[in-house]
């Protein structure tokens, strides 16, 4: 490969090119681009671990006419908990695609292992000024992985008013989702074939349909501070169900081993969730820095409830040097059919699941980010952060092999992120 | 059937309380004009810098999105909930 230096003007002129002939507009100028990327290591003590990086190219044709194109590649790699909870006893499970078993030790927390999966997505969108005070955004998105695919498109149309102290907006999304699990989806409550034998399957792929409507209104209250306020909606229907998810069944109070695991259903979930959303953000200038706070509250059809509130601290310590301190707190109450496990001889439920993310629990998110501005206006930041959730407790009294038992193991991940802008 | 239509009234007018109450908030702030509240364009100094936008991390959002969907019940808010990943 032979490498030659490359005036920065002539990079420009390609990605230009490359960004009008995207958008059809040959003869349109563009006043300018700017290349980011942001890569992160997510990674949880003794689960999961995620590479992921994203890249976004945006070329701006002026007048508020820019084109956004976005990439994603992220993959995911370590144990994941299948849903059930931990026994007294060895525990053998049989693997999603029904090839193989595994073993969880007595005790602990059951998690499969094998779990690693790859996804690549990409978007592109268009805004376009209509008028000296509208702004309309369309959106294409696309997303890959080994067992789901995404397809979604997007509109969003921004008014200002006021002498563009307030802007009214309101968003549309669809997308239509195909879930195609490892080996087939299983039947929804089956019992779990030991032994790395077949699993009962149902006729597969999956199909979801998402859409998501969000109507904001922004204010400039005065000279140093913004506030903003959206409703959001989201209403998916289809295959909500986690095909890789389990859900114990325990041994009645008067069995002979109470509360031990004996079997283990597939989980099922609605077929549809309906959820809303309130949200509030203010930013506020201190002299350089900036406050940033927000808050939401959501609830949906399953029976969440959920409080956030986020705080992040802009401290710019020189005009090249910024660091910023980020907080956040998160409460959910559990979906109405989360259980950790069933009981032997108590009634089928219609829907179950103990998907440790349904269930009620809150977590923390601190993280520090340093930012560095260079002089022609590129900027890097690293961010170095830590994720904890802890669940707030069974909804039903434990008895037998259950009491005592860590139903829900504290999570903890470390964030590192590395990103950067250039611009021409 | 009863017991059930009253928890059902009561839960949706909550809901329509909720809503209502969001609803007057945007239009209190969708009178901003009238009210005082607002600034003239040559005092946009301070709001106009690059750490005062709302999308000042675009990309930084959206692994923090990424990340609390696939360990969270909840998702939306400041943008859409949707997903596109078969992450939760």
């Amino acid at each position: 490969m032979q490498l030659s230096a490359t005036k920065p003007g002539s990079v420009r002129r390609r990605l230009a090119a490359a960004a009008c002939v995207l958008v059809g507009a040959t003869a349109t100028p563009v006043d300018a681009i700017e290349v980011s990327s942001a890569n992160l290591v997510y990674s949880e003590s003794n689960r999961v671990t995620v590479l992921e990086t994203r890249g976004s190219l945006r070329a701006d044709f002026g007048d508020r006419n820019t084109l956004t194109i976005l990439t994603t590649f992220d993959s995911l790699t370590g144990a994941s908990p299948n849903g059930a909870v931990p026994s007294p006893l060895p525990q053998v499970f049989t693997r999603a695609s029904g090839g193989g078993s595994y073993t969880m030790p007595p005790g602990e927390t059951p998690v499969d292992d094998s779990f690693e999966d790859t996804r690549i997505a990409g978007s592109a969108s268009l805004a376009r000024s209509l008028g000296r005070m509208t702004t309309m955004n369309l959106g294409a998105s696309y997303s890959t992985e080994f067992d789901y695919e995404s397809v979604g498109i997007d509109a969003r149309i921004a008014h200002d008013v006021f002498q563009r102290n307030t802007t009214l907006s309101l968003g549309l999304s669809r997308s239509f989702d195909t879930v195609d699990p490892v080996g087939g989806p299983p039947v929804p409550l089956a019992t779990m074939r030991r032994g790395g034998l077949p699993q009962p399957k149902a006729e597969g792929p999956e199909h979801k349909a998402v859409t998501d409507a969000v109507i904001g209104v922004t204010q400039v209250v005065d000279a140093v501070t913004l506030v903003q306020m959206n409703y959001a909606f989201h209403h998916s229907s289809g295959y909500l169900t986690d095909p890789y998810k389990l859900v114990s069944v325990v041994q009645a109070e008067d069995a002979v081993s109470p509360g031990t695991p004996f079997e283990y259903v597939y989980e099922k979930r609605p077929g549809s969730r309906t959820k809303h959303a309130l949200y509030g953000r203010a930013k506020r200038a201190l002299d350089l820095d900036v406050l940033d706070v927000s808050y939401r509250y959501l609830w949906d059809d399953w029976g969440v409830r959920s409080h956030t509130i986020e705080g992040r601290y802009h401290w710019e310590a020189t005009s090249a040097h910024g660091l910023e301190p980020q907080l956040r707190y998160y409460r959910q109450v559990a979906a109405d059919f989360f259980a950790y496990h069933l009981v032997d001889g108590a009634e089928k439920p219609v829907n179950v699941s103990a998907d440790a993310r349904l269930a009620d629990l809150h977590s923390w998110t601190a993280a520090l980010q340093y930012r560095y501005r260079f002089t022609g206006g590129s900027r890097l930041a690293a961010r170095l952060g830590y994720y904890r959730q802890d669940g707030d407790g069974p909804t039903d009294t434990p008895f037998g092999a259950m009491k005592d038992r860590d139903l829900f193991p504290t999570l903890n991940a470390i964030i590192s992120q590395i990103s950067f802008t250039i611009g021409w | 059937m009863k017991g059930v239509a009253a928890t059902f009234n009561s839960g949706a007018r909550r809901r329509i309380g909720r809503i209502s109450v969001f609803v007057l908030a945007l239009a209190l702030l969708s009178t901003a004009g009238c009210t005082g509240l607002g600034v003239k364009p040559w005092e946009r100094d301070d709001l106009a810098r690059p750490m005062m936008q709302l999308d000042v991390d675009p990309l930084n959002d959206a692994i923090d999105d990424h990340i609390r969907f696939s360990r969270e019940a909840s998702s939306g808010g400041r943008g859409f909930g949707g997903g596109g990943c078969g992450c939760n």
